[in-house]
């Protein structure tokens, strides 16, 4: 049925564009949605239209859809029940209400991504509750709450408690403003809930009682993470009793002040996990519990994904051993395990495609990732925080290049590399879609050659196709982005810092790369004539952000005054000596004006 | 603050050479509006306005910090470039800045011949880099690859080299040319075909010059320093005016490892507090700027781990530290196999000799180990009174 629907619209759709082509389509203006009324040159009737549509979820199609004409604007309006909406600030709350009746999960992004590197002073703003009080009105039935770098405060989650009495799922990921006493109100009012997550939130981690606060009936969790919770005292009965009584829990990601001998006692209740979080992996154990603890793992057969392993007790990774061959994601960024422990562990997970490590394995480590993981999709090696040990260079990342053909994302922090090993990569792993390389020390060149990295990331852009996202570090000529503005079509988000000679490099990079949604611009010599160079294309991306760079407030004047459905927001430090050169300018789309919740410190031209 | 002149531009059409072309006519109508604000100088005029005019001045390069630098820097070389051509005519500067709508003189070009031997500060320019103490004219950073990007018609005359000035021109996408987007092409497989021997010299250059480290050290050093206390000072005074960190349970600083730079390397907050707390295990309130790394091994365990001794104050907190990371009952440990004497702790000093650890004041101690081993408390012997 479904396959005869999906079918059926592809043909109308080819037909449907063929008429369009030929006779302009003249679709009743009006947005009623009564079904009986059919245009006359619509070979489709309303009712078959809704019902073709229900089949496309993918929000970028449901946009497209809409853009047909004004007749399946509203078809697909009326219809569409997960709305994503990439930046809050394009749109207003009240719009969103207006255009989709019947909204059922809705994600939103707030702030600039840089927020997450201190780069955006506090208060900046992406409030939640503007839009909550919105939506309690107007969509009381609304199942899903995904925010992303956002403000909310308790008494916004206890809004949301009080608002959505179906609420099945909140995911709340690099948000801040709120603490545990709000998270105890989602757990007591939300009878159905199905899905809590929180994901690196700063949040103010008062007890461990909020796990109290779920109702002694809850049977209805399906996945549970509160890996950023820190409290001391967490409820262990609550959180045990809790995991018993959810047969349908298939995601438990623990926080750090779960031991492993408390970890044993809650596997054994639910072994049907997929996603496991395995809270702190600490303190070490007796042999003998250890083996009891292997086979605890070993019972989980459906366990795909672990993370967690904040402290690890040395040489208790090897308990998961049981799990390893099935085991398709491992995140291990917390843990400062040594190459020796990894590649025991590495050597027995075949079908492993996600790898996050901190490059305290070395490249010895890496080595070892290479030679049993060819299935490797996304790699991340992380520093240690402390940044004392060796870390990683460009031999692992030539291991990593030469073993790993699959790739498609990775993330690498770095103290050194060169513009060979960069090439290895791009001519093996050409199916990637993410390189982000982090040399740490900024502007640093090709520490062989004293070259700058231009001639690495070239290649990069040139041999994968592919490419939708690219961070850039060491030292970077204009050259590093004409290669990147020539080839980098497929580009959609690009990430520079400490990069660049002049605004010769952004010209490049604003006129050649027509995928381009985010770019964001930290310390690097671009002023206003490559700024205002975007002038077309700014309207056409998501966003901008340059801070710390040469643009001077005449420029973002400039840009705002020519361009009156682009919000520019400065942020500009008051006593500097004499300069008019900006800290921080952000340009994004907006239907909705500018903000009003901007805070003193940023100004809206 | 605008001109009401420029509000006769139309506002969007929907074309997008239509819209290209009106952009490049904001831009030209910007141009114009910069040069008629006296301090908007282009930074081509003779150098004794060029620091002023290079901070507000639109166009391409650097940090203001940067301005008196540049000063010296202009004044210190003659031969070094667009001077001479922007002495030749103010309208030709127009032409120079890559939204200018007319060919680049070759004239500056050739000027700008000798320039790849030129110094150091010229690059610095470009690059926004500090001040460069030494006088290490063999660096040469570049620019080498600028001029690349000029019209075709210019080609014949123009090289590899180039100022930072000629780094600002480019060839438009102006309404002259048809199809811009080609056009910028077209000169830009062009211009690199004829950069070829420049991008040559460039790396060449490269080789040739000096170290990178000490252009780094000199770069982390004097990078903006007012920028980054600047926005600390600001982030700190945000901070005191809001509710001051209700985020804080455990949120320990992490130390400033090896940079000073906000927000560099990349790692989220999150992160970089989480790892403070996990790894730092006493509550960490101001720990020395550096760390003491020293690595830690146990009999009987294989595996060895690393701890940070500035994180702990005294012997005390270290043993509890110990003993939680290293605690394994498999062994017959109790839970303070430490301090009961089952096991020893001990720990290489400079000279290579073990000793047993506690005898030293806990700041000589830090000083002087290298390593630390626990050792079987019947195996420890010899190595002085216990404690």
């Amino acid at each position: 049925m479904k396959r005869k629907a999906a079918e059926e619209e592809q043909e109308t759709q080819v037909d449907f564009k063929a008429t369009l082509v030929v006779s302009k389509c003249k679709c009743p203006t009006g947005e009623d949605e009564s079904p009986s009324k059919v245009s006359p040159l619509l070979p489709l009737s309303d009712d078959l239209m809704e019902h073709v549509l229900k089949f496309i979820t993918d929000h970028k199609d449901r946009n497209t859809v809409s853009l047909v004409c004004k007749a399946w604007n509203a078809l697909e309006a009326s219809g569409r029940q997960r709305v994503f909406v990439g930046n809050c600030y394009a749109v207003s709350a009240q719009r969103v209400a207006q255009r989709f009746p019947r909204l059922k999960s809705l994600s939103l992004k707030g702030k600039p991504r840089f927020a997450d590197f201190d780069l955006v002073p506090r208060n900046w703003g992406a409030f939640v509750l503007p839009w909550i009080n919105v939506l309690s009105e107007s969509h009381p039935f609304l199942e899903e709450l995904r925010l992303k770098r956002m403000t909310l405060a308790d008494d916004c989650l206890e809004l949301i408690a009080s608002a959505f009495p179906q609420l099945k799922a909140l995911v709340l990921t690099s948000c801040d403003g709120f603490s545990t006493d709000g998270l105890a109100s989602i757990a007591a009012n939300c009878r159905h809930l199905r899905h809590l997550e929180l994901t690196e939130n700063i949040l103010n981690h008062k007890s461990g009682a909020w796990l109290r606060a779920f109702p002694v009936s809850c049977t209805s969790l399906v996945s549970l993470d509160f890996e950023d919770l820190d409290h001391d005292d967490i409820d262990f009965e609550a959180l045990e009793g809790l995991i018993s009584q959810c047969n349908n829990l298939r995601t438990l990601k623990l926080n750090r002040a779960v031991s492993l001998l408390q970890l044993q006692l809650l596997l054994a209740k639910c072994p049907q996990l997929i996603e496991l979080g395995t809270g702190s992996f600490s303190p070490g154990v007796s042999r003998e519990e250890q083996a009891k603890l292997g086979d605890c793992f070993g019972k989980c057969s459906q366990l795909r994904t672990l993370s967690g392993f904040w402290v690890v007790a040395p040489g208790h990774l090897s308990v998961i051993h049981p799990l390893c061959s099935n085991l398709v994601s491992l995140n291990l960024s917390y843990s400062p395990i040594c190459d020796g422990e990894l590649s025991d562990l590495v050597s027995q997970c075949p079908k492993i495609q996600k790898l996050w490590l901190m490059d305290t394995v070395e490249d010895k480590g890496l080595e070892a990732v290479a030679l049993s993981c060819k299935e490797l999709r996304d790699l991340r090696v992380y520093p240690d925080h402390t940044r004392q040990g060796q870390g990683v260079s460009e031999e692992g990342f030539i291991h990593i290049a030469e073993g790993c053909p699959n790739l498609r994302a990775i993330l690498y922090f770095c103290n050194q590399m060169t513009n060979a090993a960069v090439d290895v990569m791009a001519r093996n792993c050409t199916d990637l879609e993410s390189f982000r390389l982090c040399i740490m020390e900024p502007a640093k060149p090709d520490h062989t050659t004293n070259a700058p990295m231009d001639e690495g990331f070239g290649a990069i852009v040139r041999h994968c196709k592919a490419l939708r996202r690219l961070s850039l570090s060491g030292w970077l000529t204009d050259k590093a982005f004409e290669y990147i503005g020539q080839h980098a079509k497929k580009l959609e988000r690009l990430s520079v810092a400490f990069a660049g000679e002049s605004d010769v490099g952004l010209q490049h990079v604003l006129r050649g790369c027509l995928s381009l949604k985010k770019l964001e611009i930290r310390d690097s010599p671009f002023g206003d004539m490559a700024l205002l160079s975007g002038l077309h294309r700014y309207e056409s991306m998501r966003s901008l952000w340059m801070s710390s760079c040469s643009v001077t407030i005449t420029g973002c004047q400039w840009l705002a005054h020519h361009k009156p459905r682009l919000n520019v927001e400065v942020i500009q430090k008051r006593d500097k000596d004499n300069s008019t050169l900006v800290d921080s300018v952000y340009v994004y789309r907006s239907v909705a004006g500018h903000r009003g919740d901007r805070p003193s410190f940023v100004m809206a031209l | 603050m605008l001109v009401e002149g420029y509000q006769k531009l139309h506002p969007l059409s929907s074309s997008p050479a239509v819209v290209m072309e009106q952009a490049e006519q904001v831009k030209q109508s910007f141009l114009d509006f910069m040069k008629q604000k006296p301090s908007f100088s282009p930074t081509w005029s003779p150098a004794g306005e060029a620091s002023s005019a290079l901070s507000k001045s639109s166009s391409s390069v650097v940090m203001s910090s940067d301005e008196n630098l540049h000063h010296d820097a202009h004044q210190a070389h003659s031969s070094s470039n667009p001077c001479e051509s922007s002495s030749e005519s103010r309208p030709v500067l127009k032409a120079h800045d890559y939204i200018g709508l007319e060919e680049v003189s070759s004239a500056s070009s050739s000027v700008n011949e000798n320039d790849s031997t030129s110094d150091v500060e010229d690059t610095d320019l470009r690059l926004g880099l500090g001040p460069l103490k030494d006088d290490r004219s063999t660096w040469r950073r570049v620019p080498l690859l600028e001029l690349e990007l000029l019209e075709p018609k210019d080609k014949a005359t123009s090289t590899a080299q180039g100022s930072q000035h000629a780094s600002a021109s480019v060839p438009t996408s102006s309404g002259a040319v048809p199809p811009p987007k080609n056009g910028i092409k077209r000169a830009f497989g062009e211009a690199l075909g004829e950069a070829k021997p420049g991008v040559n010299m460039a790396s060449s250059a490269f080789m040739q010059s000096g170290q990178s480290e000490h252009q780094h050290s000199a770069f982390l050093s004097s990078w903006p320093p007012s920028k980054v206390d600047g926005i600390y000072a600001k982030m700190g005074g945000k901070m005191s005016m809001d509710e001051p960190e209700m985020y804080g349970s455990a949120l320990a600083e992490p130390p400033p490892a090896k940079d000073q730079v906000v927000g560099w390397p990349p790692i989220r907050s999150y992160r970089k507090n989480t790892l403070a707390v996990t790894h730092s295990q006493p509550a960490v309130d101001g720990e020395g700027i550096s760390a003491v790394y020293v690595k830690v091994n146990m009999d009987g365990i294989p595996i060895g781990r690393k701890v940070d001794l500035n994180v702990y104050r005294s012997y005390e907190s270290l043993l509890t530290a110990l003993e939680e990371m290293f605690y394994s009952p498999s062994n017959g440990n109790c839970k303070h196999f430490l301090r009961n004497g089952v096991f020893v702790l001990t720990y290489e000093d400079k000279e290579g000799d073990w000793m047993l650890v506690g005898d030293v004041p806990w700041g000589m101690f830090v000083n002087t180990v290298r390593r630390l081993r626990i050792v079987r408390g019947s195996e420890a012997t010899g190595l002085g009174p216990a404690r």
